[in-house]
């Protein structure tokens, strides 16, 4: 009997310290886990400072290399160049016939200057699957790029990229909202 | 019944009386002609004295002759009566059998075998008397040609007395002296002679009429006997009748014991029935009364078991577990209050935590509700819960 | 007189269920799957005073997980720290089923003994005990260690609380700039610890089988890319930075391959990654639609996946070999951000209904689907390692928070706040 209680005790002596090690070495793990401080700087037209508008900004100043079409399309709110973001209806990636004239325009100017390269990025808004919103925004600056490409730009002008519903133009929740955030942003990035 | 016997005993008894009496008269009647003659006159005396008896014999003779026709009338009539008696009671017994020709077909058999006989004997009893009849006929002509017999005899023995009378007279007067007290001697002689013969003769007619009686007496004996035989018969026939009817009373009360046994039986039966009938529904109503009490019981139970159930229910706390119908079946052991004593898994469900979980509930539901009704509570001192989700 | 008997008998029979033999019997169905009482005494404390509170570390864990029903402090009869203290039938008077008892010493500080006993009320027996050696910096843990072993002992589940959390964050910061984090947190969202740190979104953090390395989304380099990082050192790499979407990963059941979404060919389809040498398989080949989102179902062999190749977003079944896609959701026209249960026969998903979406869980072998949520904002299930509780994302007065239900849609749970906008939760596998 007193032969079974020691060899018990024994037991959860050994038990014991297994654990108390086990435990020692989460904490460990635990305290060990690095922060990695992920601070390159990216391409200038996805600033951290956001979607607000100065994204176009800086965009433009990288553009402000070109003074011929400054003046004259970009900054002139009468031209359609001025209009560089293309919105669409929900988990829709098609043009609308309204946006066919700022599409036209880009075309034109794209085609006219073949060393022009833009960004196209895709967005959506914050409804629904993240991944799927992804791929959905990628689709719509596909789509942007194909009717540019059809009416005269060159493939290799262009840059897809997506950001899902990562990147709202608009903070917020509500029809007003998320239209402007289903879009793709015409980009220039240089020649 | 003894009317007619009393009847025949003084018609014979008068009969012996009135012979007595005759015999009397003519010894008497003898006598007194007999002492004067004894002095000279006997002889005259004698024949007129013979004749005389010889009448009065006869008319006696005819007398008794009307007095046995009387008797044999009255006999008759008498047999008359008893068969009038016997055709009533006869009938009385026909009416009777009859009456219960239905009940008894075996004692209407024997009553008409009874009555069959009974006609056979009447008329053997007629055929008898008709013999008889005949007998007595025949009888009584042998007496009158014995009678005429003895008359022609008596004729011839006049003749020869008074041939010899004749012859007497020569010798008379041939003898005068000599005859005188020859004919004195002879006169005594013949007297004693004469008196010899009216004693014999009276002793042969004392004999006669005592045959005459004897007969008289034998066929009144005969009779009587025939009667008494008839009586017997009759007896025979009333004892038979009276053993028919004995009989048939006997079957009438094996009958009646019987038909008693069988109402007895019947009562008894009925009796016994309404006493099953009784007990049966003092038994139905003890049933019911149990029944009644169960039912209130069941009842008791069945509410205090949704009281039960409720609580228990309310304290479960299922396992989230995947696995479908789960099922165990605890036994429950609950002290006198209600609290939960002992609760053991009779069927368990295969999963150790479902069956604690049903465990838990009745541990988390005690004290359980208890009926104050002791029978009822009895039900939950020692019982069962089946935990199943659905 | 027999049949009378005979029905006399038939009578004694019908009164038998309530005389002798057999027993009455009362049927319990339904019961609830409701929270368990218990009784948790704040352990006894010896020499230095922890700088954490194990028991009330169990406490919250237990209630938080909504299957258990801490009794309040105040109903405690007596706070006995031992087994000899123990009166059983006060416990059982307050119908707790368990009682959890322990005590905590240290002499200096730095480490800590720690001993702890869970009891069945209601049979005085043990459950559970143990006592443990510690550092100060794994009492919180130990903490969760022994919430574990106390839910498990008396719910026949594995306990989750020591697992962990990876989600998520945007903060803006005091210039307007939107930062981003990985972030780490206890199961209780409790400890919250940063992995990666990014001005860029960051997306779809997804446990390796082994719990020691997370897969996710960054778009640091001006597109999505897919990284892979260990948690122990922080080493981290990119393991696809092709043209177009690089994204959705999922770990294979046995670690050693990744299911991703890349657009490479100018459409979303699924590939399988092979981690060893960086090979690639083509898994769906459906140019005009999208496909994404893959999951591993726990056989290895085949992925669940949202396509649009119906029309609109639906859940698909397809095996990791290539084949035929077969379609998993029919109800809804959207169904989308799949995760399959630890044992396979659970689907939760994003559910849309009305345009509001919800968190549903569909029986793999019924077809059944069962809405779970509904707040209507909810988004990224990720199970349980116990395939209890379902982890999403949804909102709070507009901002992201984190929010866990039961898979009986039964227990809600929110997990602890942070303040900041937290996003795309998933749920660490059990600890080695």
């Amino acid at each position: 009997m007193k032969l079974l209680k020691l060899s018990a005790m024994m037991l959860a002596a050994v038990w014991m310290a297994g654990c108390s090690s086990t435990a020692k070495k989460d904490g460990e793990v635990e305290g060990a886990d690095r922060v990695v401080v992920e601070d390159r700087s990216i391409t200038s037209g996805v600033s951290g400072d956001g979607v607000d508008g100065s994204d176009f900004g800086t965009e433009a100043s990288v553009i402000a290399g070109d003074g011929s079409f400054r003046g004259r399309g970009f900054d002139d709110p009468s031209s359609p160049l001025s209009q560089r973001v293309v919105y669409f209806e929900f988990d829709s990636s098609a043009v609308r016939a309204e946006d066919q004239h700022i599409l036209e325009a880009h075309a034109a100017y794209l085609g006219a200057n073949p060393n022009v390269t833009v960004r196209l990025e895709g967005h959506t808004d914050e409804r629904g699957s993240r991944e799927y919103n992804l791929a959905l925004g990628e689709r719509r600056a596909i789509s942007i790029r194909q009717a540019l490409m059809l009416q005269g730009a060159g493939m290799n002008q262009f840059r897809v990229v997506s950001f899902g519903e990562e990147r709202p133009a608009v903070e917020g929740s509500g029809e007003g909202v998320w239209q402007q955030n289903r879009r793709v942003e015409i980009i220039y990035t240089g020649r | 019944m003894k009317h007619p016997l009393l009847q025949n005993l003084l018609a014979g008894g008068y009969s012996l009386l009135l012979h007595l009496l005759l015999v009397v008269v003519l010894l008497v009647g003898l006598e007194m002609p007999t002492k004067p003659l004894v002095v000279g006159q006997q002889d005259v005396e004698i024949v007129q004295a013979t004749m005389v008896d010889e009448m009065q014999i006869e008319a006696e003779m005819q007398r008794l002759q009307e007095q046995e026709q009387a008797r044999l009338d009255a006999e008759q009539e008498r047999q008359r009566l008893i068969e009038e008696q016997l055709q009533i009671t006869q009938d009385e017994l026909a009416r009777k059998e009859q009456e219960y020709l239905d009940m008894q077909e075996r004692a209407q058999l024997e009553a008409d075998q009874r009555q069959r006989e009974a006609e056979q004997e009447q008329q053997r009893i007629a055929e008898l008397e008709q013999q008889r009849l005949e007998q007595e006929e025949a009888s009584r002509m042998a007496e009158q040609e014995r009678l005429a017999q003895e008359e022609a005899k008596r004729q011839a023995e006049l003749e020869r007395q008074q041939a010899e009378q004749a012859r007497l007279q020569a010798e008379t007067e041939r003898k005068a002296a000599e005859e005188a007290r020859e004919k004195a001697e002879q006169e005594r002689l013949a007297a004693q002679k004469a008196e010899q013969e009216a004693r014999q003769k009276a002793e042969q007619e004392r004999r006669r009429l005592e045959e005459e009686q004897r007969r008289a007496e034998e066929e009144r004996q005969r009779l009587e006997q025939e009667r008494r035989e008839a009586e017997a018969e009759r007896k025979r026939i009333e004892e038979e009748k009276r053993r028919a009817e004995e009989e048939r009373k006997r079957i009438e009360e094996e009958q009646r014991r019987a038909e008693e046994a069988r109402r007895k039986a019947a009562e008894e039966e009925e009796r016994r029935r309404i006493a099953e009938a009784e007990a049966d529904l003092q038994r139905q109503l003890q049933a019911e009364e149990e029944q009644r009490t169960a039912r209130r019981v069941a009842g008791v139970v069945d509410q205090y078991s949704i009281m039960v159930q409720q609580r228990v229910k309310r304290f479960w706390i299922r396992p989230s577990i995947a696995e479908q119908g789960l099922q165990v079946t605890l036994r429950v052991r609950v002290l006198p209050g209600g609290e939960v004593g002992q609760v053991s898994v009779v069927r368990s469900s295969g999963n150790a935590l479902f069956d604690r979980s049903a465990e838990n509930a009745v541990f988390a539901a005690s004290p359980l509700p208890q009926p104050s009704d002791p029978q009822a509570a009895a039900a939950f001192r020692d019982f069962q819960f089946i935990f199943k989700p659905e | 007189m027999a049949r009378r008997w005979l029905k006399f008998f038939g009578f004694m029979l019908m009164l038998l269920p309530w005389h002798a033999h057999a027993l009455l019997t009362i049927e319990i169905t339904g019961g609830s799957e409701a929270a368990l009482p218990i009784a948790i005494v704040p352990f006894g404390e010896e020499g230095v005073i922890p700088p954490e509170d194990i028991s009330e570390i169990i406490r919250n864990n237990l209630q938080s997980s909504g299957r258990f029903a801490p009794l309040a402090k105040s109903d405690l009869i007596s706070r006995p720290h031992e087994q000899s203290q123990v009166n059983f039938a006060d416990w059982r008077l307050l119908r707790s089923e368990g009682l959890v008892i322990g005590k905590v010493t240290s002499q200096d500080g730095e480490n800590y003994q720690v001993q702890f006993q869970l009891f069945d009320v209601y049979r005085g027996t043990q459950m559970a005990g143990k006592r443990y050696q510690v550092p100060v910096s794994g009492l919180r843990n130990l903490g969760h260690q022994i919430s574990d072993l106390i839910y498990e002992a008396l719910t026949g589940d594995v306990g989750v609380f020591s697992t962990r959390l990876a989600f998520v964050t945007v903060q803006r910061t005091a210039d307007g700039a939107r930062r981003f984090a990985l972030q780490i947190s206890d199961a209780d969202g409790a400890n919250p610890r940063t992995i990666l740190q990014s001005a860029q979104p960051i997306m779809s953090p997804r446990w390796s089988p082994d719990g020691e390395q997370l897969a996710y989304v960054s778009f640091e380099n001006g597109n999505s890319e897919v990284f892979v990082q260990q948690l122990r050192s922080g080493d981290r790499r990119s393991i696809a930075a092709f043209d177009g979407v690089n994204s959705a990963p999922s770990w294979s059941p046995d670690g050693k391959r990744l299911a991703l979404t890349l657009s490479r060919t100018g459409s979303p389809e699924l590939y399988i990654l092979e981690l060893s040498n960086g090979e690639l398989t083509r898994v769906t080949h459906n140019s005009q639609s999208i496909d994404t989102e893959p999951v591993w179902m726990p056989n290895g062999r085949e992925l669940v996946f949202t396509s649009d190749r119906g029309g609109r977003p639906q859940i698909y079944k397809i095996p990791v070999d290539g084949g035929r896609a077969t379609r998993l959701t029919f109800e809804g026209n959207y169904n989308a951000s799949p995760d399959i249960s630890p044992d396979g026969r659970k689907m939760a998903m994003v559910h849309a209904v009305g345009g509001r979406y919800y968190i549903a869980v569909q029986d793999l072998r019924s077809g059944a689907v069962q809405v779970l949520t509904e707040q209507g904002r909810d988004e990224s299930p990720s199970f349980a390692p116990n395939g209890r509780m379902i982890l999403y994302a949804t909102e709070q007065n507009g901002r992201g928070v984190l929010a866990a239900v039961s898979v009986d849609g039964r227990i809600h749970q929110r997990l602890a706040e942070s303040g900041i906008q937290v996003r795309e939760p998933a749920w660490s596998p059990l600890r080695k």
